[in-house]
């Protein structure tokens, strides 16, 4: 059994001066040790990964490959932000990659040429398709795994359908310069996905949402029975994971100037990845944003020395695969110690 | 009684050739902390040995070694005189020791013939030999009385928790258990089940199988044991034998103090002011008809009644998580529609239900988020929840509920059912919910904790709540209740004042045997 603040299944008896005079409350010392906890392993694998990065490529530590680690981690880091409140309730969301698609395509057929109405229309095509998603899980009473495979599958045929295949040219100079563009010498998609962690770690901790979500995801029905809007949460993470999957086409588009029916294929699966290499409970209620922001940098920075090692994609994919697996087994023994 | 230093010379008489069962000196700790110090203890054949001792005691963890499932840290045990290993649950039963669980762990799609032999399953060459399998567990289920009322074919999961109960005594049985322990086995068993149950005691008492058995039913060990050893914090605190046991005797050992006053079935008079707070007339739902009654302002109404008589299911549609097919519910004198709980919590209800690990607690959450999550758009400030002022609400709900917690921030999952009731109950009075709804408030807590529920009870009556208590247990209601209810068969069959209640009454009343007598009209006395 995992255990976050737990110690185990029995009693754990206070201090007897802690019964008369009260608990501590757990606020500030207790709290950040246990945070700082949590966090550890994946603080320490990040540390890692660098080392190993500085040992192995020369050209690791030049400011242009660390700008392309930030730029590299953005687009999934930014899926993995949304992917996490919903696995946080218990459900999974296998359809951002589509929506990031079909929100790029959408947009960039009608406003190629402004960035401003791009962002609108994408966030738009987001938070529907994620709406979608939540009213079919809530209301449909289908699980959400089935759900999203089936949005994921149509969104990507749709944006097929309306481009006939083709790529759509981003005609905006505005927004072809967002790739490059850079505050303090840190890429500003780097910015972006920094920022969507800050906010999403916030809302997980100090908004009631946050608390609801990890309720919901901890025991349902004791949810329902406390009086949550069990159905409204569910499919408030749906929609934020979708207008998170938007923000990543803004991002994406970026980068190639052009919005393609096939772009972010398989970026779903390197969303859960990250988000659950960061500790979160596939079945939900436990895990933190902070471990998704580490779990983004780990994975970014792994995926840069396979490249600057001259890896092919083929082989970084088994790489990346075997990565994720030890680095869950090294949690998982570490929890039982 | 004897000291925890003292070893009984003897065992009960019969097949005193030796014990079956020796346990020296074991110890346990989980992260360092100590969970059970050095008890030693001895099951010998056709006894049934009591362990009694407050949740937390090390009851669970003396019979989890037992059985296997936990390793012990230190100290040894003997079967029948040689030394034995028992680290696994399989080497366990092997050596013939079965645990019967609180909650066990089973296939629920599953038949219950294939849950009996799990693991087991007889086979002719690579096939399943169903035949066989069907005809083996009719034959086992007709060992405990319950060939014709559990098919073996069904589903496991469709049973009731007491015929579960009883496919794990059953399964016990095909292991030829020598030693048969069993933790709290009548926790969720009805008056008859629990009857039941101890036929079937006394049948493997009589064929030579020691019996552990945990109960905090102190009456229940005091009828049933030959011996009991008293556990707290971890340590043997003493031991008694048939004769000495009794409820007082052994409470003055598990806690190592007098009984609190506030268990006592002594109580100050209601508080009712008369003035109407819920109002339920002829309502109707799964499992109950047309029930009648009311609550005031500042009075405890306590429904007796046996385990399957519709009281949660009432409970339960009052709350909204079930529907009602007829009647009304009026809360302050205004109809008030519940279709969902939320609607029940609008109207200042809470539900501090039955089955606390599946409806109650957020086992991984924490102490704080427990208290406070049906509260916390109240503890905010701008929708934002600022760490210090949700640590202070969270610690004063915490310390006039005296949680035993060692931090707000650790999991519910690591404190004790008592706490953990605490959590749910305190979850309704930062909302200051009016109207509270307990089903079975202090099942499966202990001795100490239940008299904090009791207090917190009396008092939220005392400040003019209105509470509704449902519970199996007759001292408990005559204990809460300024007026208690009986209920039947999905009906409300006889309803007295504090002072006409008496225990044999409502028993009676509770099995059907006197239900005319005090017939319930509309509740207006």
């Amino acid at each position: 059994m995992k255990t976050e603040t737990t110690g185990g299944d029995r009693t754990v008896r206070a201090p007897a001066a802690l019964l008369d005079g009260g608990l501590p409350t757990g606020r500030s010392a207790p709290r950040s040790a246990l945070a700082a906890r949590q966090a550890l392993p994946l603080a320490a694998a990040l540390v890692g990964v660098i080392v190993l990065g500085f040992l192995t490529t020369p050209h690791f530590a030049s400011g242009a490959n660390l700008q392309n680690i930030v730029t590299a981690i953005s687009v999934s880091g930014v899926l993995a932000v949304g992917q996490t409140f919903v696995i946080l309730t218990g459900g999974i969301d296998l359809s951002v990659a589509s929506i990031l698609a079909l929100s790029a395509v959408l947009a960039g057929t009608l406003a190629p040429g402004n960035l401003l109405l791009f962002v609108l229309l994408a966030l738009a095509v987001g938070i529907a398709v994620g709406l979608l998603n939540g009213l079919l899980t809530v209301l449909g009473r289908i699980p959400a795994f089935i759900v999203t495979l089936a949005t994921m599958s149509a969104a990507s045929g749709l944006a097929f359908v309306v481009t006939n295949g083709n790529p759509v040219y981003i005609t905006s100079q505005t927004y072809i310069e967002l790739s490059t563009a850079s505050i303090a010498g840190i890429p500003l998609v780097g910015i972006i996905f920094a920022v969507a962690a800050l906010i999403g770690g916030f809302a997980l901790r100090s908004l009631p949402l946050g608390r609801y979500v990890y309720a919901v995801g901890d025991n349902e029905e004791a949810a329902r029975v406390a009086g949550l809007r069990v159905g409204a949460v569910k499919i408030t993470v749906f929609v934020i994971s979708g207008a998170l999957a938007a923000v990543a086409s803004v991002i994406d588009t970026s980068f190639t100037g052009v919005a393609q029916p096939g772009a972010g294929t398989g970026l779903e699966l390197d969303a859960i990845a990250i988000v659950v290499l960061g500790g979160t409970n596939l079945f939900g209620g436990r895990g933190t944003m902070t471990g998704t922001f580490l779990g983004a940098l780990v994975i970014g920075t792994l995926r840069d020395i396979f490249n600057l090692l001259g890896l092919s994609t083929p082989y970084q994919d088994i790489m990346m695969g075997a990565a994720i697996v030890i680095a869950l087994l090294l949690q998982r023994s570490r929890q039982h110690s | 009684m004897t000291t925890a230093g003292e070893e009984r010379s003897a065992g009960p008489g019969r097949f005193a050739l030796g014990p079956t069962l020796t346990a020296v000196e074991l110890t346990k700790r989980f992260h360092g902390v100590p969970a059970l110090q050095d008890v030693s203890l001895e099951l010998w054949p056709g006894e049934v040995h009591a362990l009694v001792g407050e949740n937390g005691a090390g009851k669970s963890t003396l019979m989890r070694i037992l059985a296997g499932e936990h390793a012990a840290d230190g100290g040894s045990v003997a079967i029948n005189g040689r030394p034995a290993r028992l680290g696994t649950p399989a080497l366990a039963r092997d050596l013939g020791i079965a645990l019967i669980h609180q909650d066990s762990i089973h296939a629920p799609h599953l038949s219950v013939a294939e849950n009996l032999f799990l693991g087991r399953l007889p086979t002719r060459g690579l096939m399943l030999d169903r035949t066989r399998l069907l005809a083996d567990a009719t034959r086992t289920l007709a060992r405990v009385g319950a060939g014709d009322s559990i098919p073996a074919r069904t589903p496991f999961g469709a049973l009731s928790v007491a015929k579960q109960q009883l496919v794990d005594i059953a399964r016990a049985l095909t292991v030829d258990a020598r030693v048969v322990i069993m933790d709290e086995p009548t926790a969720s068993l009805s008056a008859a089940e629990t009857e039941h149950l101890y036929r079937i005691i006394d049948e493997l008492r009589a064929d030579g199988v020691a019996i552990l058995y945990s109960s905090h039913h102190l009456e229940e060990v005091c009828r049933l044991a030959d011996r009991a050893t008293v556990l707290r914090d971890g340590r043997l605190t003493g031991r008694a034998v048939r004769g000495e046991l009794t409820p007082a005797s052994l409470t003055t050992l598990m806690l190592g103090r007098e009984l609190p006053v506030t268990s006592l079935p002594a109580q100050s008079a209601g508080n009712a002011t008369g003035e109407l707070r819920l109002d339920v007339r002829k309502l109707s739902g799964p499992g109950f008809a047309a029930v009648d009654l009311t609550v005031a302002r500042g009075e405890i109404v306590a429904i007796y009644g046996l385990v399957g008589a519709g009281r949660t299911e009432f409970l339960h549609t009052l709350y909204g998580l079930s529907r009602a097919t007829s009647g009304e519910i009026r809360v302050d004198g205004r109809v008030a529609r519940i279709g969902h709980p939320r609607h029940a919590i609008r109207h200042g209800m809470g539900l501090v239900p039955e089955d606390r690990k599946g409806l109650g607690i957020f086992a991984g959450r924490s102490v704080s988020d427990n208290l406070l999550l049906a509260g916390y758009p109240a503890v905010s400030r701008a929708g934002v929840l600022f760490g210090r002022r949700t640590a202070r609400a969270a610690h004063q709900l915490a310390t006039s509920l005296r949680v035993k917690a060692a931090r707000l921030s650790m999991g519910a999952a690591g404190l004790s059912g008592g706490n953990q009731q605490k959590l749910v109950i305190g979850r309704w009075l930062h909302r200051d919910s009016d109207i509270l709804l307990f089903d079975e408030p202090t099942k499966g807590i202990d001795v100490g904790a239940k008299a904090d529920v009791y207090r917190l009870i009396d008092e939220a009556a005392a400040t003019g709540k209105s509470v509704l208590v449902v519970t199996s247990e007759p001292e408990e209601a005559l204990r809460l209740g300024h007026r208690v209810l009986v209920m039947c068969q999905g009906g409300l069959v006889a309803e007295f004042t504090r002072d006409e209640a008496d225990e044999a009454s409502i028993r009676a009343c509770a099995f059907g045997a006197l239900g005319s007598k005090d017939t319930k009209g509309p509740a207006t006395s």
